[in-house]
Order: structure tokens, then C-alpha cells, then sequence
């Protein structure tokens, strides 16, 4: 099945309901075999663009480019897409085998070859034997892979997947994520992955685009835009991150100095001199499992507070420091291993630590 | 709702009189008491009158018809002549032409209603239901009005110089199954309105996407999802066409003959109550053979094990 890696080219597609606007223009390319997530809250756009290449909306402007055919005009049935909705969408009144088989019926193939075709589908998704099953005897997970055998079936060029865990439970949708993601990178199918959970995003995509209120706000790898959010957007809704702004005093290419009222110390950036210039402000954001809790003072990239919270997550344990400036609550977290040796309690006093490396300097 | 009022399996036989009583413990369905004035409504004004009707149609009592040689000597009657065959059959094909003209013209209403009417909806709706508040004489008269000899119909194609001399409609059997239809078609368009309703837009869109046209995405998807509401639909419409008697016997000119407008028949000129009785019983009979029947073959195409 591999054999048709297509790359999927978005140019400048962009969608107007009445007077909102669904979509601005927005370019995306996919690589051939590639799958990428569209990440972002409810409105941002990521189900229009979705909608636009399955064909069931007309772009205002640009071009769906499929394998180097332009297919913006061409009605969703003659596209040759495969696509998995969030809530399955089998046929009610169809056995397992007949809700797979349906779009080998309807490209007309033979009954002599859709029989193995549906019994090679089964064997992918892991539910061998399951075809004179109807759609209500299954559970949610087995709709699930029974709504992915029938999307790749038909040996689709590009799969499309609107939050297609969304109504798995969590335990199913961990263990769903990971064999997703190896269905998909053996068959090679490309692919676009809607989701508003930045978990799926992070574990299951080559690349992830952060969209928020019809536009791209930035696209890269899952380490990339986890590790450096270039906006506060991007940097609070993947995870948990502590904001904290500062006066720029100095910058070079090692990095940004900059203080606040909030420490005594000086923070330092490294490697991060976006936009900042002497006697500007800059927005710096750190992730709570960067940050080190310690009684000592550090030289610098330190603020002190108390500890007003801690929870036991079971892989880690979270704080929440109360620093006293304005209300402003830093998270962080400790390993189990360092909680044993160096544990604080509500009350304490504390100074949350971190590394020039792992802040990152915010482009607000 | 007689799932929420009988108790569940094997209920010991206090508790059962308890419910039965409206005494239940804390927490059961609705007492039992509130459904007895529902119950004696029926029983008195429908269960009644049917076993009365039973009794009429047996010939113990001896007849109009003569003396009778057996109790079930009008059955033997109908059943046997073949006249009153024909009209049993004629009345049972006749309902089925005005069920599928029904459905025909009120699958796509149906669907204009639900998919396309917009804010129009409930303005379709009003329309489609408003007839049902004029009475059924009025509406058919209409009918009558429209295509009798200097009517409206009639006038217009001859002022257009179409025809020459008046066609006489209202002689054939084709104005009664107009003019049933006309009266029984929103029953089957709400019925297939609120399955088509319930049908998820998004089953539609997996059919497209795997390469079903518009056009075989309603034949494989819609319609087989959509039933449910043909079925309701088709036994409704059969039912009340079945037993409809006014529209007949105003329109049509006695070209067609039913079994209601034989009983009405029976009852008001010949009076022969006995005949008349076995005549309803027969009728009844048929429709819940009928009945049956399409329930049956909807069970074995509609949503399988839903």
C-alpha cells in the first residue's frame, strides 16, 4: 500500500462564513507519508482547513494540491481521500465487513477482490473475524479501528483524522495513540491529524501547526514548538508554562540580560535575542519541569516565593509557588527522586531555579 | 411505556399487587392507578364497541338477510361471493396506490423540509399542517369544485381553447386517489421528516468521501437510514386510506366501491346490521394482516438488531 505517498499542498486557502472569517490565508505542506497536526482551540480553524481538503467546503481563495493535481474543485467523492470523524460515522445499518467494503463497492471493484481487501483490513486494525459484526455490537475502540480500516481501504492518498481519539477514554487513548502513529508510518500514508489535545499532537505528529483564530501561529517539529513557543499562545496551551516579563539591560548573540522587579537577580536567556533590544520588554517563558526548587540563591535566574500548593501527580509532583509580586503563581515540578531528598511543604519558603538554556524569550 | 409499567421478570406476587395498586415502594415507575382512566377510556369507547361489533356480525339474532343458516353465516357470505372479493381487493389495492403516491410525492417535501427550508422551516411546517385544521369534507369538496364540468379547471383549458367540451374527471377513480392523497400526504411527509431529522449529516460525508456520489449516497445511506419513517409513514397513511369513507363517497362517483362505503352502505340503506358488522371485522381483519406484514419486512431491512 505504501507505493502512493502524495504530498498535500495547501496555497493560500482561506474561508469567510458570512462575516467571520474561518480561515485567513494559509500555506501548508505536507511531505509525502508525512503526518502533521493541527493544533489549536474550538473556532481556530483547524476543522475548516480539514473540511476544505475533504472537499465538503469551498475555499473563498487558494488551491488544494494533492500529489501535484489540483483537486479544489473536485467533489469529495472523486478525490481519493480517506478520512476517520471524531465519532466514527459507521453505517448503522451495514455489517463491520459491509461498512468496509463500502468504498471498494463504490470504485466498482470486483466482489472477488473486495472480500480479501476487507479481510486484509480487518488484519491491520487487529480485528480479524470481526466482519458480520454489526456497528452496535463493538465497542468504542473497535468502531475505532473499524472507522480506520475503512478509511485506508481504499488506499487513500492523504488520511484525514478529526480528532479521531476525542471520544476514547484515556487508558484506550494512549495505547490508540501509539498504534495510530505505527499504522500510519507503515503504510506511509499521509496524513492530517485534528486535534485540540496537545498530547496527540505532541506523541503522534512529524510536524505540529498551533492555529488560533484562523491562521497558522507557528509550525515545526513537536520538540520545536514544545520547547520554543514563540508566543505565549503557543507556549500556554501546549502544557503548562510560567510567564514572566522583564526589562531587557543588554543583548548579544549569547544571549538576553534582563531584570525584574520581581527578583533581585538578573535573568539571563541564552541563544535568544529575538527582538529585544536594550530598554525593551521582554516576555520570557519557562516550563514547570525546568524549573529547580532550591533553598539556596543562585546568582541569577532565580524567584523567590513560598510554596502555597504541591499535588502528587503520580510520575511527578507539583508545586505552585506564591512569589508575592501581583498574584503571580509559578508552577513547577519535582521527580519523586528529588522529592524524597529535597521536599518542601505549603508555608516554605523557596527559590524557583532555572537555566538560561531552558528559558525561552516570547515574540508577544 | 408498557416496558416502564410491567414489572420486571418474576416479581413476587405482593410486590406485584402493590404496583398493580400504585403502592410500589420508593423509586417505581408510575403507579399503575394513574393509567386506569386511559384504560377504562378505551376500554369503554374502543374495546367495547369491537366486541359489540363481533356479537353484531354473528347471526344468532337472525337478520334482515333471512334466517340464518349458521352464527357465521355473513362471513360465509362476504367471504365467499365474489363480489364482495373484489371489493375487499379493491379496497386494499386502492389504499396501497394512495400509500405509494403518498410516499413518492412525500419523500422529497419530506426532504426540501429538513434540508434545505432554512428558516422556512417552521413556515413549511404551518403549511403543511394547516390543511389538517379545515375539515375533510371541505377539502374534498374542493376537489370538486376544481374539476367539475364548468369548474375552474375545466374553464381555463377551455377558455385556452385546449378542449372543446368538458372533460368529466370526477367519474373516474383517479380523483379519489387526488383527493386522498391530497388529505393524507403530510402524515407521511412528517414522518419521513423526523427520521430524515435524526439521520447524522456526518454519515453522509463518510459516504462521499469514499466515493459515493450525492446520488448514491442517498440510495446507500439516506434511504435505508430513513426507514423507519417510510414504514410509520407508509402504515399510517395505508391505515387511514383504508378506512376512509368520506373523500369516496364524495369524490370518484361511485366509480370506485370500498368496503367502508359498502358497510356505510349496509348500515344506512339496506340496514342490514348483521352483514355490516362482518363486513368491519373483515376490514380490521385485513389491515392488521397488512399491518404485520410491512412490520415484518421492516424489521428485516430497517436498522438490523436497532
Amino acid at each position: 500500500m505504501p507505493e502512493n505517498s502524495a504530498t498535500l499542498d495547501l496555497r493560500g486557502i482561506s474561508k469567510r462564513f458570512g462575516h467571520v472569517v474561518a480561515l485567513r490565508p494559509t500555506d501548508l505542506t505536507i511531505p509525502g507519508g508525512g503526518l502533521v497536526a493541527l493544533l489549536g482551540p474550538s473556532g481556530c480553524g483547524k476543522t475548516t482547513t480539514l473540511r476544505i481538503v475533504a472537499g465538503f467546503e469551498r475555499p473563498d481563495t487558494g488551491s488544494v494540491i494533492v500529489g501535484g493535481r489540483d483537486i479544489t474543485n473536485l467533489p469529495p467523492n472523486r478525490r481519493g481521500l480517506g478520512m476517520v470523524f471524531q465519532n466514527y460515522s459507521l453505517f448503522p445499518h451495514m455489517s463491520v465487513a459491509e461498512n468496509i467494503a463500502f468504498g471498494l463497492k463504490m470504485a466498482g471493484r470486483p466482489a472477488g477482490e473486495i472480500g480479501p481487501k476487507v479481510g486484509e483490513a480487518l488484519e491491520i486494525v487487529r480485528l480479524p473475524g470481526f466482519g458480520e459484526r454489526f456497528v452496535h455490537q463493538l465497542s468504542g475502540g473497535q468502531q475505532q479501528r473499524v472507522a480506520l480500516a475503512r478509511s485506508i481501504v481504499t488506499n487513500p492518498s492523504v488520511l484525514l483524522l478529526d480528532e479521531p481519539l476525542g471520544a476514547l477514554d484515556k487508558n484506550l487513548r494512549e495505547s490508540m495513540q501509539f498504534e495510530l502513529r505505527q499504522l500510519q508510518a507503515n503504510l506511509g500514508i499521509t496524513t492530517v491529524l485534528v486535534t485540540h489535545d496537545q498530547e496527540e499532537a505532541l506523541t503522534m505528529s512529524d510536524s505540529v501547526a498551533v492555529m488560533r483564530d484562523g491562521h497558522i501561529l507557528q509550525f515545526g517539529s513537536p520538540a520545536e514548538v514544545y520547547d520554543r513557543p514563540r508566543s505565549r499562545f503557543v507556549a500556554e496551551f501546549l502544557g503548562t508554562s510560567n510567564i514572566i516579563e522583564a526589562d531587557v539591560e543588554s543583548a548579544d548573540e549569547e544571549g538576553v540580560s534582563a531584570r525584574s522587579a520581581m527578583s533581585e537577580a538578573p535573568f539571563l536567556v541564552r541563544g535568544s535575542s529575538a527582538n529585544a533590544g536594550a530598554g525593551g520588554r521582554i516576555v520570557i517563558s519557562v516550563r514547570p519541569e525546568k524549573i529547580h526548587l532550591t533553598r539556596e540563591r543562585p546568582e541569577r535566574n532565580y524567584i523567590a516565593g513560598r510554596v502555597a500548593g504541591h499535588v502528587f501527580r503520580g510520575n511527578h509532583h507539583a508545586y505552585q509557588i506564591d512569589t508575592g509580586q501581583g498574584g503571580l503563581r509559578l508552577f513547577a515540578n519535582q521527580s519523586p527522586r528529588e522529592f524524597a531528598s529535597n521536599r518542601f511543604d505549603i508555608g516554605d519558603s523557596v527559590n524557583a531555579a532555572w537555566s538560561a538554556d531552558d528559558a525561552v524569550v516570547l515574540s508577544e | 411505556m408498557k416496558a416502564d409499567v410491567e414489572p420486571p421478570a418474576c416479581p413476587k406476587r405482593g410486590a406485584r399487587l402493590r404496583r398493580v395498586l400504585g403502592l410500589g415502594p420508593a423509586g417505581a415507575a408510575v403507579p399503575l392507578i394513574w393509567v386506569l382512566p386511559a384504560v377504562a377510556f378505551m376500554a369503554i369507547f374502543f374495546v367495547a364497541p369491537l366486541v359489540d361489533n363481533v356479537a353484531r356480525s354473528l347471526s344468532l339474532a337472525g337478520g334482515f338477510s333471512g334466517a340464518p343458516t349458521s352464527a357465521l353465516a355473513a362471513y360465509a357470505k362476504l367471504l365467499g361471493d365474489p363480489y364482495y372479493l373484489e371489493v375487499l381487493v379493491t379496497t386494499l389495492v386502492f389504499s396501497l396506490v394512495v400509500t405509494a403516491i403518498s410516499l413518492v410525492a412525500g419523500y422529497p417535501v419530506a426532504y426540501f423540509l429538513v434540508r434545505k427550508s432554512g428558516r422556512y422551516y417552521s413556515l413549511i411546517v404551518f403549511l403543511l399542517v394547516a390543511p389538517l385544521l379545515t375539515s375533510i369534507i371541505m377539502r374534498t369538496f374542493g376537489w370538486r369544485v376544481l374539476l367539475a364540468r364548468r369548474g375552474f379547471v375545466n374553464s381555463i383549458l377551455m377558455d385556452l381553447g385546449i378542449i372543446d367540451v368538458p372533460i368529466n374527471f370526477l367519474s373516474g377513480p383517479g380523483v379519489a386517489v387526488a383527493g386522498l392523497v391530497h388529505v393524507l400526504v403530510p402524515f407521511m411527509v412528517l414522518a419521513i421528516a423526523s427520521s430524515l431529522q435524526g439521520i447524522d449529516r456526518q454519515l453522509e460525508e463518510s459516504a462521499q468521501i469514499l466515493g459515493a456520489s450525492r446520488m448514491r449516497t442517498f440510495f446507500h445511506i439516506t434511504l435505508p437510514l430513513t426507514l423507519d419513517g417510510i414504514g410509520t409513514g407508509f402504515i399510517l397513511v395505508f391505515m387511514l386510506a383504508n378506512g376512509s369513507f368520506v373523500t369516496l363517497l364524495l369524490l370518484g362517483g361511485g366509480s370506485i366501491q370500498t368496503l367502508p362505503l359498502l358497510i356505510y352502505q349496509q348500515f344506512t340503506i339496506t340496514r342490514d346490521f348483521n352483514l355490516a358488522g362482518a363486513m368491519s371485522n373483515v376490514l380490521l381483519i385485513s389491515a392488521l394482516i397488512c399491518l404485520v406484514l410491512q412490520l415484518r419486512i421492516l424489521k428485516r431491512r430497517g436498522v438490523k438488531g436497532k
